[in-house]
C-alpha cells in the first residue's frame, strides 16, 4: 500500500513538473527573437526603402537593380513574419496577420507607386541633365548667328525652365506655363527655321522638367505617404502585445514549477538515502550469505574432495565428466585433468561400451530417478575391478536437467569375501550332508550285523543258560546287554541323522497332537513312575509333527527318567511372543542340573550321569536340539540342582526362511 | 519595440549588413554543400563573385592598372553579369530539354528554342516569330539570355518570374498553342521524362515542376565575362579607347538613365516615345503596340514597354516590340530621336554602337555570336 501511494505521489510530482515546465516553456525565447529580428528587418527595410527613394530624385544616372532587391527582400522578409510564434494565440496570431496583410497591401501598392517613380525619374533625369546641356549648345549657336531677341528671350526661358523644381519653385505656374507656351508659339511661328526642330525638342524636354518634376515630387510624396511604418509599428505593438501576453501566461506557473522542482530535489535526495541505506543493508545481507555458502561450499567441496573410498563425480547431460574427486582418481585412477570432459562410458569394459550400457544407465536413470549397479569397471591401467555404481540425474531449481551425480564404490574385496563365504557354506552343506549321510548309511548297516550279533547272543542266552558256568552266563549277559545298547545307539544315531535327512514338509498342526503320540509311546514309564503330565492350551503350528513328538518324547522321557524318589510332575505351557515366536515352557520337579552344564547337554554322547545311574544313550537332548534348530527356533533350560529343570523352546508361529530352506 | 541601433544609420552609401549578411550565407552555403558533397546540387559553377550582390559595392573600386599602380574608379551605373549563380544542376539539365522539346506544342513542331536559338542569341531574327500552323507572332521575340535577370517578363512585364512566364507561350494560339493537360499527357507517355521528373521532384510530372525546371534553365542562361564586364571589373584594356568614349557618350546622351543596373535595362518600364510621336510617325497601332496597357488598363500605361536588356544586343537584330530596327545603328538613332529628343552626330552614333558591341557575353564559356 505504502509502496503504490509513493508510486502515485512520484508520477503526480513528475506529471505537475513536466505540465508547468511545458506551460513556462511555451514562452519560447528563440522564437521571438527570431520573429523581432525578422520585424527590424523589415523596419530597416522600409526605413532604406524611403531613404532611397529620396535619394533617386536627385541621382542623374544610378542604377534601380538595388531597389529592387531591396523590394523582393522585404516581400520575402514579409513572407517569413508569416510563421508567428507558437505561444501567441489564435487571437493573437490572427491580429497579427491582419497587420501583415495590410502592410503587404501597402508593399503591393508601394510597386506599383514605385515601378512609375522609376520610369518617371528616368525621363526626368535625362531631361535635367540634357537641357544644361543644350543650353550651352544654344548659346553657342546664338553666337554664330545675328542677335535675335526672340530667340534671347526663349533661351533665358529655358534657363528658368531648366532651373525649375531644381530649388522649391519660385515662379508662379501660369508664369511658368506661359514662358514654355512663348517657345512654342515661336515653334508655331516659325515651321521653316533652322532652330524649330532643336527648339520645340528643348520644349519638350522643358515640359517633361516642368510637369514630370511635378509627378515625381507627387509619387515620392505618396511614396513616403504610404503608412508603412504606422503599419509595421502596427504589426510590431500587435506582437507585443501578445508576447507580453504570454509572457504572463508563461510567469503564473513559474512559482509553482519552482515548488514542485523543490519538492522534487527533495524527493529525490529522501530516495537516493533510502535506496542507499537499504543498498547497504541488502549488500551486508548478501556478503553475509555469500561469506556463509562460500563457507559451506567449501565444506562440502572438501568432504566431497577427499572422499576417498567414493568416486564422486559429476557428469553432463551428455554424460562427460565435469567434476572429479580424491576417491574417483584413486579408484579409477585417472587425475581430474585427464578426465574432465571425456565421456564416461570409457569406465566401462568394451563389451559393455558396445552394448550401450552406459547410455542405457542415464536414459534410465533419468527415467527412474536413480539407479543402482554393480558390476565391472575399467581403471585407467586397464585392470577391472568391481563397482557398486549410483547414478542420480541433477536438476537445477527451475527444474531443468543440468547433468547427473555418479557415486562409484569399489567392492571388489567385499565380493570377493563373500564370494569366499558362499563357498565355504557351500562346502560346510556338502559335508554336513555328507556326514548325516555316513551317520545315516552306518548306522543303517551297521544294524544288520548287530542284529545277528543281539540275536544269536539271545539265543545263546536262551540255549545256553546255566548250561555254562556262571562266568559264562555273566559274559553272555554282559553281551546280550552291550548288543542292546548298541542297538539303541544306533536306533538314537538313526533318529538324529535323520533329522536332516528324512524331514518332513512343514504342516500346520496343533501341538497336542504330537504331545499325544510322545505320551502313548512313553506310557509304560509315566505309569511305573507314577509321572504327572499336565499341560496348557498348545498353538497350532507350522512343524514337522512326527519330530515334534520325539521331542515331546525324549524332554519327557528326561524328566520322567531324571526324577528323585518321588513321583515326576511334568507341565507343559506355551506362551506367544510379541516377536511372533511361541516360547514353550516344559517343567519338571526333577533333579536339576547346575548351569555349567547347559551347553554340554546337548552335545552328542554327553553324559552327566553313568549309566547304571541313569540309563540313556547321549543323544536325546542333541536330537532335540536338532529338531528345535531345523524348526528355525533354539532350546535351552534353566535349571539348578535339586530344584528341577524347565526346558524352553521357542517356535516361529510361520515358515521362516530358514525353515524353508532346510526342508529344501 | 526599438529599432536596432545598427539597422537605423545607414543609407545607401554605408553597406547595410542584412544584405551583405545574405550574401555571405550564399557564399557559405555554396562551400557547405561543395563539402559535404550535397549530390544533387552539382553546381553549375562556384565561383561566386562578389560582385553580384552588394556584398563589396562601393563607391569607389580599387582597380590595379597593368604597371600595378592602383588607382581608383568611380561605380559605373552598368554592374557585371556574375560568373555563376546557383542552381540545381539536374533542373537545369531538365529545363533544357524541356526548353527543347517540341512536345511543349500542340502538333509537337515548335519548342521553346525554335524561337529562343540559344545559337542565334537567343531569339531567331524574326521581326515575329512563327509559331504552330505557321501563325505568326505580333510581337518581337526577346532574347532569352539574361532574362532571368530581368524585373518582370515579356515586352509588356505582364509575368512577374520566368515561372509564370512559362504559361505564356505555351498556351499562346499563335506560339505553342497547348494546355498544360495536353502538356502533362505527352510527358507523362516519356518513360524518360517520367524517370527524370521522378528524380527530382517528389510529386513526378506536375505544371509547376515543368515550369520550375524551365525557369531553372532560363536562369543558367547568363553571359558574364563580356568585354565591358571585364573593363567593369578593372581589366582597363578590355575595350578600346574608342568603346570607353562611346560609353561615355551612352551616359552622357542620357541612355544610361533607362538602361542600367546589371542587365543593362530590364528594370523598369518606359513608354516608347518619350520625346516623340513614334507611333505617329511608324503608323498602323496594333494592340501590342498598347504595352503595359494590355496588362493593366490604365491609359497612362498606352505604349509602355519593359526597357529591354542591351546585353548581346549586337547579337539579337531586329530591334524594338515591333522588330522595326534593321541594325544597331538604326535602333540607336530612333531611340535618341524618340527616347531622348536627340539627333546623334555619325561619330557619336559609331561610337555607341561599338560600345554596345562591347556587350556580347559568354555562356558556357563560349562567347556568343
Amino acid at each position: 500500500m505504502k509502496k503504490t501511494a509513493i508510486i502515485a505521489l512520484a508520477a503526480a510530482l513528475v506529471a505537475g513538473l513536466v505540465f508547468f515546465f511545458l506551460k513556462v516553456k511555451a514562452f519560447s525565447d528563440r522564437e521571438h527573437e527570431r520573429f523581432q529580428a525578422t520585424l527590424w528587418q523589415l523596419k530597416h527595410l522600409d526605413t532604406l526603402f524611403n531613404e532611397v527613394v529620396l535619394e533617386a530624385r536627385f541621382a542623374l544616372a544610378d542604377n534601380y537593380d538595388d531597389l529592387d532587391a531591396d523590394a523582393e527582400q522585404t516581400g520575402r522578409t514579409l513572407e517569413d513574419l508569416k510563421i508567428t510564434p507558437a505561444f501567441i494565440d489564435a487571437a493573437g496570431q490572427k491580429a497579427i496577420e491582419s497587420a501583415r496583410l495590410e502592410y503587404k497591401s501597402l508593399l503591393a501598392q508601394r510597386v506599383k507607386l514605385f515601378e512609375r517613380f522609376k520610369s518617371q525619374n528616368a525621363t526626368l533625369a535625362n531631361s535635367r541633365r540634357y537641357l544644361p546641356v543644350a543650353l550651352e549648345e544654344l548659346a553657342r549657336r546664338l553666337g554664330d548667328d545675328p542677335f535675335d531677341r526672340e530667340l534671347g528671350l526663349m533661351a533665358n526661358d529655358l534657363t528658368r525652365l531648366a532651373l525649375n523644381r531644381l530649388t522649391s519653385p519660385d515662379e508662379a505656374p501660369e508664369q511658368t506655363a506661359a514662358r514654355l507656351n512663348r517657345i512654342n508659339d515661336w515653334c508655331a511661328r516659325h515651321p521653316d527655321r533652322r532652330e524649330t526642330a532643336f527648339f520645340s525638342s528643348l520644349a519638350r524636354h522643358a515640359r517633361i522638367i516642368v510637369t514630370g518634376s511635378g509627378e515625381v515630387d507627387t509619387l515620392t510624396r505618396q511614396l513616403l505617404a504610404l503608412p508603412s511604418e504606422a503599419s509595421i509599428q502596427k504589426l510590431s505593438q500587435a506582437y507585443e502585445l501578445n508576447v507580453a501576453q504570454a509572457m504572463r501566461r508563461a510567469q503564473q506557473y513559474r512559482l509553482p514549477l519552482y515548488v514542485l522542482s523543490f519538492l522534487a530535489v527533495v524527493g529525490l535526495v529522501c530516495a537516493f538515502w533510502a535506496l542507499r541505506s537499504s543498498n547497504r543493508r541488502l549488500e551486508h545481507r548478501v556478503q553475509e550469505r555469500t561469506r556463509e555458502l562460500a563457507n559451506s561450499e567449501e565444506r562440502f567441496r572438501l568432504i566431497v574432495e577427499n572422499v576417498k573410498d567414493y568416486a564422486i563425480l559429476i557428469l553432463d547431460t551428455e554424460g562427460k565428466v565435469t567434476s572429479w574427486n580424491t576417491g574417483a582418481e584413486k579408484i579409477k585412477g585417472y587425475k581430474a585433468e585427464e578426465i574432465i570432459g571425456r565421456h564416461f562410458s570409457q569406465f566401462y569394459p568394451p563389451e559393455a561400451q558396445a552394448s550401450g550400457e552406459p547410455q542405457q544407465g542415464l536414459v534410465e536413470a533419468l527415467a527412474k530417478g536413480q539407479i543402482e549397479d554393480e558390476g565391472w569397471r575399467v581403471r585407467k591401467d586397464g585392470s577391472r575391478f568391481f563397482a557398486n555404481v549410483i547414478i542420480t540425474p541433477i536438476y537445477d531449481a527451475l527444474g531443468r536437467h543440468r547433468g547427473f551425480g555418479k557415486i562409484t564404490r569399489d567392492i571388489s574385496e567385499r565380493k570377493h569375501v563373500e564370494e569366499k563365504l558362499a563357498d565355504q557354506a557351500a562346502e560346510l552343506k556338502r559335508s554336513n550332508q555328507e556326514l548325516e549321510q555316513f551317520a545315516y548309511v552306518a548306522s543303517h548297516d551297521m544294524r544288520e550285523p548287530l542284529r545277528a550279533v543281539t540275536g544269536f547272543a539271545q539265543i545263546l542266552k536262551k540255549n545256553y543258560h546255566d548250561k555254562l558256568d556262571k562266568a559264562a552266563d555273566g559274559m553272555i549277559g554282559h553281551i546280550v546287554e552291550g548288543a542292546k545298547r548298541m542297538a539303541d545307539l544306533i536306533d538314537d544315531l538313526l533318529a538324529l541323522s535323520s533329522i536332516g535327512a528324512k524331514g518332513k514338509p512343514f504342516e500346520n498342526s496343533a501341538l497336542e497332537k504330537p504331545l499325544a503320540v510322545a505320551l502313548e509311546s512313553l506310557s509304560v514309564a509315566i505309569q511305573e513312575r507314577g509321572a504327572i503330565v499336565r499341560h496348557d492350551a498348545l498353538p497350532t503350528l507350522p512343524v514337522d509333527a512326527s519330530q515334534m513328538a520325539l521331542l515331546f518324547q525324549n524332554l519327557i522321557g528326561n524328566a520322567v527318567k531324571f526324577c528323585r524318589d518321588r513321583p515326576p510332575e511334568i507341565h507343559i505351557g506355551a506362551t506367544h511372543g510379541a516377536d511372533g515366536f511361541w516360547t514353550i515352557s516344559l517343567r519338571d520337579n526333577g533333579i536339576g542340573m547346575e548351569a555349567k552344564y547347559f551347553e554340554r547337554i546337548f552335545a552328542m554322547f554327553q553324559r552327566l550321569h553313568t549309566r547304571n545311574e541313569y540309563p540313556g544313550t547321549g543323544i536325546g537332548l542333541a536330537i532335540c536340539k536338532k529338531i528345535v534348530e531345523r524348526h528355525g527356533g533354539r532350546i535351552w533350560p534353566e535349571s539348578a540342582p535339586g530344584k528341577g529343570t524347565t526346558f524352553y523352546f521357542v517356535l516361529p508361529d510361520r515358515h521362516t526362511e530358514y525353515g524353508q530352506h532346510s526342508t529344501n | 519595440m526599438k529599432c536596432s541601433p545598427n539597422f537605423r544609420h545607414h543609407s545607401r552609401k554605408t553597406k547595410p549588413p542584412l544584405a551583405g549578411k545574405g550574401n555571405l550565407n550564399i557564399c557559405s552555403s555554396v562551400v557547405v554543400s561543395l563539402r559535404i558533397g550535397f549530390p544533387r546540387l552539382t553546381l553549375i559553377a562556384v565561383l561566386c563573385i562578389c560582385s553580384m550582390g552588394r556584398s563589396l559595392a562601393a563607391d569607389i573600386v580599387l582597380v590595379a592598372d597593368s604597371n600595378g599602380v592602383v588607382m581608383t574608379k568611380p561605380r559605373e551605373p552598368i554592374r557585371p553579369i556574375p560568373q555563376s549563380i546557383l542552381l540545381d544542376a539536374a533542373k537545369v539539365s531538365l529545363g533544357h530539354k524541356l526548353f527543347e522539346e517540341k512536345m511543349l506544342s500542340h502538333d509537337n513542331t515548335v519548342s521553346c528554342a525554335s524561337c529562343h536559338d540559344l545559337s542565334a542569341g537567343g531569339a531567331d531574327h524574326c521581326v515575329h516569330s512563327v509559331g504552330i500552323h505557321q501563325a505568326e507572332g505580333e510581337i518581337n521575340a526577346p532574347t532569352v539570355f539574361n532574362s532571368g535577370l530581368h524585373f518582370k517578363q515579356f515586352w509588356d512585364g505582364r509575368a512577374d518570374s520566368l515561372e509564370d512566364q512559362v504559361d505564356g507561350p505555351t498556351q499562346s494560339d499563335k506560339e505553342m498553342g497547348s494546355t498544360w493537360e495536353e502538356i502533362i499527357a505527352k510527358l507523362e507517355h516519356s518513360t524518360e521524362y517520367k524517370a527524370a521528373f521522378g528524380q527530382i521532384y517528389t510529386n513526378g510530372i506536375q505544371r509547376k515542376n515543368v515550369k520550375d525546371a524551365i525557369a531553372q534553365f532560363e536562369r543558367s542562361l547568363i553571359t558574364p565575362n563580356s568585354r565591358f564586364d571585364r573593363y567593369l571589373r578593372g581589366e582597363v584594356t578590355a575595350i578600346t579607347a574608342e568603346e570607353k568614349e562611346g560609353y561615355r557618350k551612352f551616359k552622357t546622351y542620357g541612355c544610361i538613365t533607362c538602361h542600367q543596373g546589371v542587365d543593362v535595362g530590364g528594370n523598369m518600364f518606359q513608354p516608347f516615345g518619350v520625346l516623340g510621336d513614334y507611333f505617329g510617325d511608324r503608323g498602323s497601332v496594333t494592340k501590342a503596340d498598347l504595352g503595359r496597357f494590355n496588362v493593366t488598363g490604365n491609359d497612362e500605361d498606352k505604349f509602355v514597354f519593359k526597357v529591354p536588356s542591351l546585353r548581346n544586343i549586337a547579337l539579337t537584330a531586329p530591334y524594338f516590340h515591333d522588330g522595326s530596327a534593321k541594325t544597331l545603328e538604326q535602333a540607336v538613332t530612333t531611340m535618341a530621336k524618340y527616347q531622348l529628343g536627340r539627333e546623334l552626330p555619325p561619330k557619336d552614333l559609331e561610337q555607341i554602337v561599338l560600345f554596345l558591341k562591347t556587350l556580347t557575353g559568354e555562356y558556357n564559356g563560349k562567347l556568343l555570336r
